[in-house]
């Protein structure tokens, strides 16, 4: 390779590390964005499930009854790796915050194999006293 | 140029430059998939939404007319199922919902209570 003249290595190796990295870039963004999706949908449908199953059952939102509304949701959803939740409720409004591990498939490159996406999300009823929309 | 520097040539050419190729043609295929899950996601998320808000009376028929009608919004055909996960009768139950567009699949559980 030495003795010849015009070789072709040099643009042949950036062409194959900028296809390499474009690929990985691509590959890694899609699954953190479908798992940001994944995990904002999983919690809009428990926190609103939760919610509704409280105020249908005491006629406001209850922490604990909304908190274990919540787990049997994500139990039967299949939602796994919550690293954090954080859940807030007053009478007639919720809100939840929380993060999930995403793992990507690096461990042999030595790379971070581990990322948190995170969501969050609210739900707010009817006060039934006075029909006024708490908030929204 | 000699003989074996013609064969080292042509074998440079495929590693770097047909093999990069291969892999950028991959993108846009890549990108196509994540459209579709990403589509998949969003339908199978707001026909669940509609059913817990609205707790329709036949259920199975609402998710599939309402996962039709959002699916034809984002340009993708899909297709839904929905079996029981829980105490499924008149008053509501929870269901578990699961949309495929093409390859890809995406499932939510939809809980109807006290209809």
């Amino acid at each position: 390779m030495k003795t010849d003249k015009g070789s072709i290595s040099p643009f042949g190796i950036g062409l194959a590390s900028i296809s390499v990295a474009t690929a990985l870039v691509v590959y890694v963004s899609g699954m953190m964005l479908i798992a940001q999706h994944r995990l904002q949908g999983d919690s809009d449908l428990a926190l609103l499930q939760a919610h509704q199953h409280s105020v249908q059952e005491l006629e406001y939102a209850e922490y604990s009854l909304v908190q274990s509304q919540l787990q049997k949701y994500f139990q039967a959803n299949n939602v796994q790796g919550l690293s954090f939740l954080d859940l807030e409720v007053e009478e007639f409004e919720s809100r939840m915050r929380l993060c999930s591990n995403l793992t990507l498939p690096f461990s042999a490159m030595s790379l971070p194999t581990s990322i948190a996406v995170c969501a969050e999300s609210a739900v707010a009823s009817f006060d039934p006293r006075d029909g006024l929309r708490v908030q929204s | 140029m000699k003989d074996g520097s013609k064969g080292y040539a042509a074998i440079e050419i495929i590693v770097y430059s047909i093999l990069p190729l291969m892999i950028f043609a991959l993108v846009p295929a890549g990108y196509q998939v994540i459209q579709k899950q990403l589509a998949a996601e969003s339908v199978v998320r707001m026909v669940a939404r509609e059913m817990m808000i609205d707790k329709p009376d036949n259920p199975e028929a609402t998710a599939a007319s309402l996962a039709n009608e959002i699916s034809s919004d984002f340009g993708y055909p899909a297709s839904l199922q929905i079996s029981c996960l829980e105490t499924c009768d008149e008053s509501g139950g929870w269901y578990r919902l699961r949309v495929s567009i093409d390859s890809v699949h995406a499932q939510k559980v939809a809980v109807i209570e006290n209809r």
